[in-house]
This record gives C-alpha cells, sequence and structure tokens, in this order.
C-alpha cells in the first residue's frame, strides 16, 4: 500500500523537474562568474584580516601616543628668542631692592670714546624703567663721569 | 535530465570558504537556482539570485555556526534575497507580504512550458494556490524540508509552518479529489 504522500511527492517532483525546471541546471559558466565574482572579495577580506590580526593594536597605539606628544608640544609656551628685528630694550633698575639687574644683565659695560658714541649707541631706544615705559629724549654729558639722560614718557 | 543530483545529508565542506563555495555549486547550485526560480518567475533574476546567494555564502562560511545544514542554509539565504528583490524599487510585478508573496506568481515561460504545466495532475493546482501555501508545499515536497527546517528557512515559527502545511495539503486534496485523481 503506498503512502498518499509520497505519491504526491515523487509526482509533484517529476512535475516540477520535467516542466518548470527543465533545463535549467546550475552551469559552468555561472560557477565561474562566481568564482570571479568571489577573487575581488577574497582579496579584501585577506586585507581587511590582515589589518585586523596584525596592525590594528600596535596602529592604534602609534596614533595615542602621537596625539598625547603633538598636544604636550603645542600647550607648551613659546620660549623662542627674539628677532634681531625686535627693538632692544635695557632695563634700568629702580634701586637696591629689586633683583631686576641681577636676574636679567641687560646692562653691559663699554668703553666709548666720544660723546657721539655713546649718542650712537643708544639712538632712540626704549628704557624700561620699571612699570613705566620712557623714550629717550636727549643726553648731556655733564663731565667724563657724568652723563644727564632725559627721557619722556 | 532535469532531476537533482545534489548530496544529501550535510556533506562535510571545506573549511576554506572559496574551497567550500565550489562544493556547495556542485551539491546545491542548480537546486538553489530552481527555489529562486520558483519564487521569482525569471530565469535571469533566477541566475542573479543564485550567483549571489553563493557569494553572500562565501562572505559569511566562517560564521555559519551549523545549526542548520548547508541546505537550509543556502535556501535561507536564497529566499531572503528573493524577498529583497521582490521588494525593491521597479519590481512591480509581484508584491511581498510577511513571507513571500501576494499575488500568484507570474512565469515568463514560453506557451509550450504552460501547456505542459496545464497538463500535469498536481503541478497546475500547487501553482493555483496562494503563495505562502505554494511556499509551504515547495519546500516541504521539492527540497523535502520537514516544519522544522521550513521554519528557521521562513523565519516562522513551526506551529505556523505546520498550519500552514496542513491547510495547503487539505487545498491539494481537495482539488485532486475533484479531479478524481486521489
Amino acid at each position: 500500500m503506498t503512502n498518499p504522500n509520497n505519491d504526491i511527492k515523487n509526482l509533484l517532483k517529476r512535475e516540477l523537474d520535467d516542466t518548470l525546471f527543465e533545463s535549467l541546471d546550475f552551469q559552468p559558466m555561472l560557477k565561474n562568474e562566481v568564482k570571479n565574482k568571489i577573487k575581488p572579495i577574497k582579496k579584501q577580506i585577506w586585507i581587511y584580516k590582515f589589518w585586523n590580526t596584525r596592525f590594528a593594536i600596535p596602529i592604534t597605539v602609534g596614533a595615542v601616543i602621537s596625539l598625547m606628544f603633538f598636544s604636550i608640544l603645542i600647550s607648551q609656551p613659546s620660549d623662542s628668542k627674539p628677532s634681531e628685528n625686535k627693538k632692544i630694550n635695557t632695563y634700568v633698575s629702580e634701586g637696591k631692592n629689586t633683583n631686576l639687574i641681577k636676574e636679567q644683565r641687560a646692562i653691559k659695560s663699554w668703553n666709548l670714546d666720544s660723546p657721539n658714541e655713546l649718542k650712537q649707541w643708544l639712538g632712540r631706544k626704549y628704557f624700561f624703567l620699571p612699570i613705566h615705559q620712557k623714550v629717550l629724549d636727549s643726553i648731556e654729558f655733564k663731565s667724563q663721569e657724568q652723563v644727564r639722560i632725559v627721557l619722556t614718557k | 535530465m532535469g532531476r537533482l543530483s545534489h548530496r544529501e545529508n550535510n556533506p562535510n565542506f571545506s573549511k576554506e570558504p572559496s574551497k567550500a563555495v565550489e562544493e556547495m555549486m556542485d551539491c546545491y547550485g542548480s537546486l538553489i537556482l530552481r527555489t529562486a526560480y520558483f519564487f521569482l518567475g525569471d530565469r535571469f533574476l533566477a541566475e542573479d539570485i543564485s550567483q549571489e546567494t553563493f557569494i553572500r555564502a562565501y562572505r559569511h562560511w566562517a560564521k555559519f555556526r551549523e545549526d542548520s545544514s548547508v541546505k537550509t542554509w543556502l535556501v535561507k539565504i536564497t529566499m531572503n534575497l528573493c524577498r529583497d528583490k521582490m521588494r525593491s524599487k521597479g519590481w512591480t510585478e509581484q508584491t511581498t507580504e510577511s513571507i513571500l508573496l501576494n499575488k500568484p506568481i507570474t512565469y515568463n515561460l514560453e506557451e509550450e512550458v504552460i501547456k505542459r504545466i496545464n497538463e500535469t495532475q498536481i503541478l497546475k493546482y500547487v501553482l493555483g494556490l496562494p503563495p505562502h501555501y505554494q511556499e509551504v508545499l515547495y519546500l516541504f515536497y521539492y527540497l523535502d524540508f520537514n516544519t522544522a527546517e521550513i521554519a528557521k528557512t521562513t523565519g516562522d515559527p513551526e506551529g505556523t509552518v505546520r498550519g500552514r502545511l496542513h491547510r495547503a495539503r487539505r487545498l491539494l486534496g481537495e482539488q485532486l479529489k475533484k479531479e478524481g485523481i486521489m
């Protein structure tokens, strides 16, 4: 005695194969197309895996270190030397109470041969007295040791 | 001629994806192509879908958990691709509902084939059933899936599949009785 379910199954299979699916097979041409389409994906997957496994951690660590380094570098104040074009300032102490001269030895000693030489050397320079900025107005030579410097605001 | 000759019972496939895909194409190529054709009714689209199925299988082969057979997995990919295709813009012939189609499948068939289908004893009635019944009958009878495998493939609960299969077989049986075939 046959099972009606199996009868239906076998009959339906046969009818599908003979009518709807007749000559409908996955041809070698289709297989080759799939293989060709897989090739570039294969490369992508390989590169992805390669980077993921071998380079991801070192690259991340490197990037973090470089970021930290540059952020420290940028946040530091620039202490570059003033350019030669900048005006040279002369610092004069207010008296014995200040440490300015000790700290910043701006005043140096020169042997000047004539008052003109001094004038030339001073030119029109800015004098920084503590707090106030003064401009050199004139220089008077009282004697060999005494020089009067007139400053204006 | 026309008979499927795929190896059954989950053959061992290579772990290397490209080799595995070659083996899968040898085993299930025609089955996948026919499944796509059954749902889409267009040979060229079916070829595209079957190729895409194997490309997807290649991409995800490493993640395949073997909680189902390779055959079930491939058919599931195929059906999902068919659904996507039917949902995509430009596909106006058929629309999708919860599972596959809500209109009868429109085949681009030659008159000769249509004539032969009309001469069949069962197929013409199967193709006349609502699409969700066609689908379950195809999976059950042609692909030899059990209800659990059909549920995995369609994403429906197994109870729903069982009920749907029962109704489909009853409807088919009624038709066959009317015609005096059963």
